[in-house]
């Protein structure tokens, strides 16, 4: 049985953990460059903002109705996941973690689990709530489409109190037939209209649809899921994720830039925090991507362009891939624009320990390594940007900067952040 | 000097290995659930001065005569267990000050 453990409204509970004053208002989260609504509180959800809503529509809404925003906080959300995680690792032995908030729970080797399912859910969910702060939703079921299925009714039907438990074989069917077959997962937005012109409106109708006729007229994945949703495994357990097959920083300028010199400083910052993640998890790359673009609505001239580099051997160095991104630069630039946009994307990614190296150049790559390791420790400990290259420029002095407007402190990684309380007064009320 | 590295006799010491002392371990005995913070008063009872870092941790329950961090107008703020009951934020399991003067 697995069971999927996710986190409500993460970006914004976490917002509310040190803000006490916040428990019941309305708190929305901005994307990077505070672009669009990427969080919301039940509050706002109320309110009737879209996910993905575009922020400058919203905020005369926000203003009125006194929604709490907050620019992206992710040093801040990332610390609470993993704390999230060792909490339910402190329940579950087998953790698979989907996504910063969802994590499925292997629960087949627990025999309190396996006897009293709910239960047991309800344990981790107050666990969860008491250690960390943050409210989640559990949902049970025989596969993981099926634990999706129950974790969506766990959230939405108050009298679950979050935590709801898929029956097994006919008994789902009432429950299946109360989703949208554009909410099952695998089945995804684009061909929720396709479905419904066949007449398949919920996971229930999903679920009786013969697997070949799936077959034909859509993909082996939908298949997939219809088998799920008979209680088939499709997707197993599998702990340790996949590795990535690309890593890709860009951002949108806050302010658009003119000059090749600002360019610089911004790709080479990209290419660093790319090389940075790359080494995180122990890979190399084959191949640096390098685009850049001006604002495709704008009015302005538009330009955009791309460039590629292979490198003969993988590498996750800093001074390689930065100094290839800053060579893509050169070739693509094109003086006279306003620049939005640029992104580095590092891909086709191998294992690091397995690369070839050169015969002669062993020496030099133990001292490169060192220097790496070296820099990512720094940063680890003394807090982001405090080791960089010369060629990204000094922060505070960078106009391609992500405008982050509402940001909260980063309460959990930075000695100068932590939150701050108050003497004591008057006992609390009760 | 670590055995590990050298080439030639193990270290006579090697069996007695034991991992040194680490400050976490003896201020934090659950990582998910405690959290740092800092004190924004001094209070004499206690002998904390504005400005310590408090060790907050949420999973243990706080005992009468017992400090606590609870919700106070909306801020977060110290409460002396007088009595069983109040809402709770986390239990103040240690005072951490750094000497700026050392």
């Amino acid at each position: 049985m697995f069971a999927l453990c996710d986190c409500n409204n993460f970006y914004a509970s976490c917002e509310r953990l040190f803000r006490p004053d916040l428990a019941s208002r309305p708190v929305a989260v901005l994307s990077n460059n505070d672009g669009c609504v990427i969080a919301r509180s039940s509050e706002v959800k109320a309110l009737g903002v879209p996910m993905g809503a575009p922020y400058f529509k919203e905020e005369g809404r926000f203003r009125h109705f006194g929604v709490e925003v907050f620019s992206s906080n992710y040093p801040l959300y990332e610390e609470i996941s993993r704390r999230v995680t060792e909490t339910l690792r402190s329940m579950v032995p087998d953790v698979e973690i989907y996504s910063i908030d969802e994590a499925f729970l292997h629960v087949d080797t627990l025999p309190p689990a396996m006897a009293d399912p709910g239960g047991f859910c309800r344990e981790i969910r107050e666990r969860v709530l008491r250690w960390t702060g943050i409210p989640v939703s559990i949902g049970t079921g025989s596969t993981k489409t099926l634990a999706k299925a129950a974790n969506r009714i766990a959230k939405r039907d108050p009298a679950c109190d979050g935590v709801f438990v898929m029956p097994d074989g006919k008994g789902a069917d009432v429950h299946l037939g109360s989703i949208d077959i554009g909410d099952v997962w695998g089945v995804g937005f684009r061909n929720a209209p396709k479905f419904r012109r066949l007449g398949i409106r919920t996971a229930k109708d999903l679920k009786y649809t013969d697997e070949e006729w799936l077959k034909q007229r859509f993909t082996i994945g939908e298949a997939r899921s219809s088998r799920e949703l008979n209680g088939r495994i499709c997707f197993p357990f599998a702990e340790t994720p996949k590795p990535r097959k690309s890593i890709r920083v860009s951002r949108s300028f806050g302010e658009p830039v003119t000059d090749v010199h600002t360019l610089r400083e911004a790709v080479s910052s990209f290419a660093f925090s790319a090389a940075e993640t790359l080494r995180g998890e122990g890979s190399a790359a084959s191949k640096l991507h390098l685009f850049i673009t001006t604002n495709p609505f704008g009015r302005e001239p538009r330009y955009a362009n791309a460039a590629s580099f292979r490198f003969d051997v993988p590498t996750c160095r800093n001074t390689e891939i930065t100094g290839r991104a800053l060579a893509c630069l050169e070739r693509v630039y094109s003086g006279g624009y306003a620049y939005k946009k640029a992104g580095v994307i590092l891909t086709d990614l191998v294992d690091a320990s397995n690369v070839q190296r050169h015969l002669y150049s062993v020496e030099r790559d133990r001292r490169e390594e060192t220097l790496m390791k070296t820099i990512d420790r720094l940063n680890l400990e003394l807090g982001r940007g405090a080791i960089f290259t010369a060629s990204m420029g000094i922060e505070g002095r960078r106009s391609w900067g992500m405008r982050r407007g509402h940001v909260s402190p980063r309460y959990t990684t930075h000695w100068d952040e932590l939150p701050a309380v108050l003497p004591p007064g008057e006992a609390p009320k009760q | 000097m670590s055995s590990r590295s050298t080439t030639g006799f193990p270290s006579p010491a090697d069996p007695f290995r034991e991992e040194p002392l680490d400050l976490n371990s003896l201020l934090i005995s659950n990582r998910a659930s405690t959290f740092l913070m800092r004190s924004a008063g001094s209070i004499p009872g206690w002998s904390i001065e504005e400005g310590d870092i408090l060790v907050v941790d949420r999973s243990c329950d706080v005992r009468r005569g017992g400090l606590a961090v609870v919700t106070r107008d909306g801020r977060l703020a110290l409460w002396e267990a007088t009595r069983d009951g109040a809402p709770v934020w986390g239990t103040v399991r240690a005072i951490v000050r750094v000497l700026r003067h050392g």
